[in-house]
């Protein structure tokens, strides 16, 4: 088993009376790619604000990349990329100058700039000045300066936001391609499609705490639903029916619908992440 | 830990954003047209003198500056006597009396210097208010122009701060007036000097350049999250603060020596003048870096800085009227940077100097612990 890249124990954050996040324990492996999802007002930014070292942690302890967080932040930043939800680029400065700028601090060859712009489809607009930049651009640009030093953790607060379809593929295929390199990935997102496609390990955060830590293939497993909905035409009028496997009478149902109706459609009802997450959450609709 | 790489490349980032914007230093470039226009320019009062051969500013009289009680501040003024017109500081014991009053040499004027009824000492510092009455021969009160013209830039150079001056004028011979009215008989058109001038234009080049520029780039840098980003580079806070001081001193350096350059280019190798805009400039960079991480926005920032310099305005003017005013304005590492500035830009600063230099040297000190907190606390935060 790899070593983990991000031990968080009892993490405690408050803000006065309010408590964002509550005794958080979680651990994150090398090369995982982490979700970390929760409702707005969970706790999500709050947890990786502690684990950039931008906010001091109530209680509890935070070690990434080995490291205590925040005694040996000047130690661990280097080893980590953060692209946070809003860009904070230098807006007078072209793409390329803002990426430059990184990679002279991190050291970096320039022509790594070059790399990083071509894999974020950036290399058309690398001399044009970032306040004429589209959001999409600015948010691949952001993504691009974070992946230029090859980071080993790479925090994500919602790494597809405001990107097209095709941005966001492009942006998935990079998330797996730095994940399968070593990359530890740690993202929050409200997009479940994405959770789904891309998490290796999930976890639900809510009011501030720990609810479910899983993978998704298992999060499907133990929350599957073996509902089949069938759809058939009885004296002129189309008749939906929901039938759960699980439940012998209703077995039986779907049985005699098959064999008596004529049937339009029958089919088994999709996981579907969303309705796990509200459930979860405590919000599911009833 | 502090490298010379990093501070390199942060430097180069500031300077690279203000070329993109340059019109951040169009006060500067406004100030130094200001000084070359003044260099360039005949002063307008000496084409007036020229014009008018009988002007009694012209026939500059002896002066006999009575007093009754000696200070450090006369001290000074005997230190600094003009070529002309001749002045004599003497105690009122000395001056030749005949029949109850002053017996001058026929056409010598005479400035009494009167301590008024408020007129006190509290820890070594005088308080309240002196009366200078200029008692003048003849009949045109202009005689003490030149005296005045010396007097005030004079007493300027020297920390008068309790003390509340007031000027008046009569003929010799007469009473002294009742009710002296301030600088009644001296146009401050003829106080203001090059040395004033160029005294001034530095102060507004420092404060633009350390404090209004630094909050705005800085506050603009915070609200932007470009500060965050920075920081969570391998570049230290430490670097990214010095870097900003290192950018913002050098505009100031480079604006205030344009401007002495300019209306005074002998006070160049005045070492203690540059001390004085070194310390200054850190003084006003560290106010600036604490307005910049406590304020909010860059519009806030902006004008908390608006604030601070209206608000120094405002104590400086109610020092000379409450003693408790007095006392925070000493701690006020700005309260010693006017006068060294002006004495320096006149001659080598004297000994007298020194305790303002040492306590400028303490504040700044101060100011640059807490800004250094400041910002590591809340800089990008």
């Amino acid at each position: 088993m790899s070593a983990p890249a991000i031990e968080i124990d009892n993490l405690v954050v408050r803000f006065g009376r309010f408590t964002a996040v509550n005794k958080l324990s979680l651990t994150v492996n090398e090369g995982e790619l982490f979700g970390f999802l929760g409702p707005n007002g969970a706790g999500k930014t709050t947890t990786i604000k502690v684990l950039i070292g931008s906010l001091r942690p109530t209680s509890g302890s935070i070690r990434v990349a080995g490291f205590p967080i925040p005694s040996e932040f000047e130690r661990v930043k280097q080893q980590f990329g953060y692209v946070p939800d809003t860009e904070n680029h230098i807006e007078e400065f072209t793409g390329r100058e803002n990426l430059e700028l990184f990679a002279r601090l991190y050291d970096m060859p320039l022509s790594t700039v070059d790399e990083s712009l071509a894999r974020l489809e950036l290399s058309e607009a690398a001399d044009v000045v970032v306040s004429a930049y589209s959001k999409g651009m600015r948010r691949k640009l952001l993504i691009a300066r974070e992946i230029m030093h090859r980071p080993k953790i790479l925090y994500f607060d919602e790494p597809t936001a405001n990107l097209d379809a095709h941005s966001t593929e492009v942006v998935r295929e990079l998330l797996r391609d730095l994940a399968s390199q070593g990359t530890t990935i740690f993202l929050t997102t409200h997009n479940m499609e994405e959770v789904e496609q891309i998490c290796d390990r999930v976890a639900i955060l809510c009011r501030g705490e720990l609810v479910d830590c899983d993978t998704p293939t298992n999060f499907v497993t133990r929350h599957a639903v073996r509902i089949v909905k069938a759809q058939f035409e009885r004296e002129g009028n189309v008749i939906r029916e929901s039938l759960d496997l699980d439940v012998d009478e209703q077995r039986e149902q779907l049985a005699e619908i098959i064999r008596t109706e004529k049937c339009v459609r029958v089919h088994s009802q999709e996981f579907d992440f969303q309705d796990v997450f509200l459930e979860i959450t405590g919000q599911a609709y009833t | 830990m502090i490298r010379s790489a990093m501070i390199r490349i942060l430097l180069g980032r500031e300077f690279r954003r203000l070329r993109k914007n340059p019109s951040a230093l169009m006060l500067i470039g406004l100030l130094s047209a200001v000084a070359l226009l003044m260099a360039t320019s005949r002063p307008v009062s000496n084409e007036g003198a020229q014009s008018d051969p009988n002007s009694a500013t012209q026939s500059a009289v002896n002066v006999w500056l009575i007093y009754d009680q000696q200070s450090q501040w006369l001290v000074h003024l005997s230190e600094n006597l003009p070529d002309s017109p001749t002045i004599r500081i003497v105690h009122r014991d000395r001056v030749p009396i005949e029949n109850g009053t002053w017996k001058l040499p026929p056409q010598d004027a005479a400035v009494e210097i009167v301590y008024g009824d408020e007129f006190r000492t509290s820890q070594g510092t005088a308080f309240g208010k002196v009366v200078l009455n200029g008692r003048y021969p003849g009949r045109d009160a202009k005689v003490l122009a030149p005296f005045w013209n010396w007097f005030w830039p004079a007493l300027t150079e020297y920390h008068t701060d309790g003390l509340r001056f007031e000027q008046s004028s009569s003929p010799l011979g007469s009473q002294a007036a009742a009710t002296p009215a301030s600088l009644e008989d001296t146009s401050v058109a003829d106080l203001v000097t090059n040395e004033l001038i160029a005294t001034m234009l530095l102060l507004i080049v420092m404060f633009f350049a350390c404090c209004h520029l630094l909050v705005s780039f800085t506050a603009q840098d915070r609200e932007r999250g470009t500060l965050s980003a920075l920081v969570l580079s391998p570049a230290n806070t430490s670097e990214i603060l010095l870097a900003k001081f290192l950018f913002h001193l050098l505009i100031s350096l480079g604006g205030s020596i344009t401007i002495v350059a300019i209306l005074k280019p002998i006070a160049l190798t005045q070492p203690v003048l540059w001390l004085v805009i070194l310390l200054s400039s850190i003084g006003l960079m560290c106010v600036g870096t604490c307005i910049a991480t406590l304020a909010k926005t860059q519009a806030s920032a902006a004008l908390l800085a608006l604030c601070y310099m209206l608000g120094g305005t405002v104590l400086f003017y109610l020092s000379t009227k409450f003693t408790a005013f007095y006392f925070i304005k000493q701690l006020a590492f700005e309260n010693y940077t006017f006068p060294l500035l002006f004495s320096t830009m006149k001659r080598p600063v004297s000994v007298l100097h020194a305790p303002g230099l040492g306590t400028m040297f303490v504040l700044v000190g101060v100011w640059i612990g807490i800004a250094r907190s400041c910002f590591y606390r809340f800089g990008w935060r």
